[in-house]
C-alpha cells in the first residue's frame, strides 16, 4: 500500500524493539488513551497479535525514504472497521505524512473489505487530528461523553466516520 | 400499571418463555431480527452468561408471566450497554419501560458502580427515544448505516446516562 509519501508496511517479528520505544516513550501518547508503561513482552504479546489476526489488520507507517514514523490500522466489527493511527516520530508532524497514511489506509480498506464505515474516536482538543480526518472524508456524527477515564479524569472523545458510499463518490479515483 | 411490575434476575427457568418471544418476533421491528432458536442453544447462552462478569441479564415480569427482557452487556463504546425488550405489545404504552429503565439504571449506578451507561435505538423509534429522555438519557451520536436490520444497512442513534448526571434529571 503505497501513497504520495508514505507506504504501510506489516509488522514484522524484529519490530518489537521499536514498538516499545514508540509506545513507551513517544510524543504523540499525549493525544493516545493514556496506558503505564508496556513491558517487552506485552508489546511482544500485542506485535503478534497485530501481525496475525485478521480482526485488526496493522501497519507500520513508512516513509517512502524508508523511515519507520508510525503505527495505524482498524479493529474489524461487524460492517465497520474502527480507525486508529499515531505517527511517533514528531518530526513528521504537520507535514501531511500523517494526512498520506489515513487516506492509503481508508482507500485500501473500502477496496479490500466489506465494510460499510470506518469510523475513529478523537479528543476534542486535537484540532490538527480532527482537520487532517476531515480532509480524509470523515464527518463528525457526535461526542461520547465520559468515554474514558484518562489524565485524572473523565474525557470526552468526538466520533467520526466515513460512509463506503462517500468514500466511492470522492476517494475512490484517488 | 407498574406497582406490579417486577424488575429481576433472569432465571433458568425464564429460558423456555424468552426463546418463545424470540422467536414469535413481536419486537423485532424495534430490537434485531433473529433466526429462532432452539432451547438447548438458548440454554447454552443462558449458562456462558452467569461465566460472565460484563453481563446482566434481567427479567420484566408481572406476577409469574415473563413480559419482557432487560441487560446491561458490555458497550459497544463506554461503560455498560442497555437493552430492553417488551414482548407483549399489549404492555406497551404503560410505563412499564420507563420504569424497567430505571431499575436498570439504579442498578448500574448503584451496585455495579457504572460512570456511563450508553444505548443505542433506531432514530425512528420516538417511544422509545421519549423513554429514553424521561429517564435521563441524552442523544450524543447518530452513527450513520451502524447496523444491519431488516434488509439494509441503517442509521443508529447513540445515548447515554452518566453517573454525574444523575439526580439532575428524571432519573432521581
Amino acid at each position: 500500500m503505497v501513497g504520495k509519501k508514505v507506504r504501510l508496511r506489516p509488522i514484522e517479528p524484529e519490530d518489537v524493539p521499536l514498538l516499545l520505544r514508540w509506545i513507551n516513550g513517544s510524543a504523540a501518547l499525549e493525544w493516545l488513551q493514556r496506558r503505564l508503561p508496556l513491558t517487552r513482552r506485552q508489546e511482544q504479546a500485542w506485535a503478534a497479535r497485530a501481525a496475525t489476526d485478521p480482526q485488526m489488520p496493522t501497519f507500520i507507517i513508512q516513509t517512502l525514504r524508508g523511515a519507520d514514523i508510525g503505527v495505524l490500522g482498524l479493529q474489524l466489527e461487524a460492517g465497520r472497521g474502527v480507525f486508529g493511527i499515531a505517527i511517533h516520530e514528531p518530526q513528521y508532524w504537520a507535514r501531511g505524512f500523517g494526512q498520506d497514511a489515513v487516506e492509503v489506509l481508508v482507500n485500501s480498506a473500502f477496496q479490500v473489505l466489506p465494510l460499510q464505515r470506518i469510523e475513529l474516536l478523537v479528543l476534542p482538543e486535537n484540532a490538527r487530528a480532527i482537520r487532517c480526518y476531515e480532509k480524509a472524508g470523515f464527518k463528525r456524527e457526535g461526542l461520547l461523553r465520559n468515554y474514558i477515564y484518562n489524565r485524572g479524569k473523565m474525557q470526552d472523545m468526538i466520533i467520526m466516520s466515513i460512509l463506503h458510499e462517500e468514500w466511492k463518490r470522492t476517494g475512490a479515483a484517488r | 400499571m407498574t406497582s406490579h411490575v417486577r424488575v429481576r434476575p433472569l432465571a433458568r427457568h425464564d429460558v423456555p418463555k424468552l426463546r418463545d418471544a424470540l422467536a414469535a418476533g413481536t419486537v423485532a421491528d424495534a430490537t434485531r431480527r433473529l433466526f429462532p432458536r432452539s432451547l438447548p442453544s438458548m440454554l447454552d447462552w443462558y449458562d456462558q452468561l452467569q461465566l460472565s462478569r460484563e453481563m446482566s441479564p434481567f427479567a420484566i415480569a408481572i406476577n409469574a408471566s415473563l413480559i419482557g427482557y432487560c441487560a446491561l452487556r458490555p458497550p459497544v463504546y463506554s461503560g455498560r450497554e442497555l437493552v430492553i425488550a417488551i414482548f407483549d405489545p399489549r404492555y406497551h404504552g404503560k410505563g412499564i419501560g420507563t420504569h424497567a429503565v430505571r431499575e436498570m439504571c439504579a442498578f448500574g449506578f448503584g451496585t455495579l458502580k457504572l460512570q456511563r451507561i450508553e444505548l443505542g435505538v433506531y432514530p425512528t423509534n420516538q417511544r422509545a427515544i421519549s423513554c429514553y429522555v424521561r429517564c435521563g438519557f441524552r442523544e450524543e451520536a447518530l452513527l450513520r448505516k451502524f447496523v444491519y436490520h431488516e434488509g439494509v444497512w441503517v442509521d443508529l442513534t447513540l445515548m447515554s446516562l452518566l453517573r454525574s448526571q444523575k439526580g439532575q434529571e428524571g432519573d432521581a
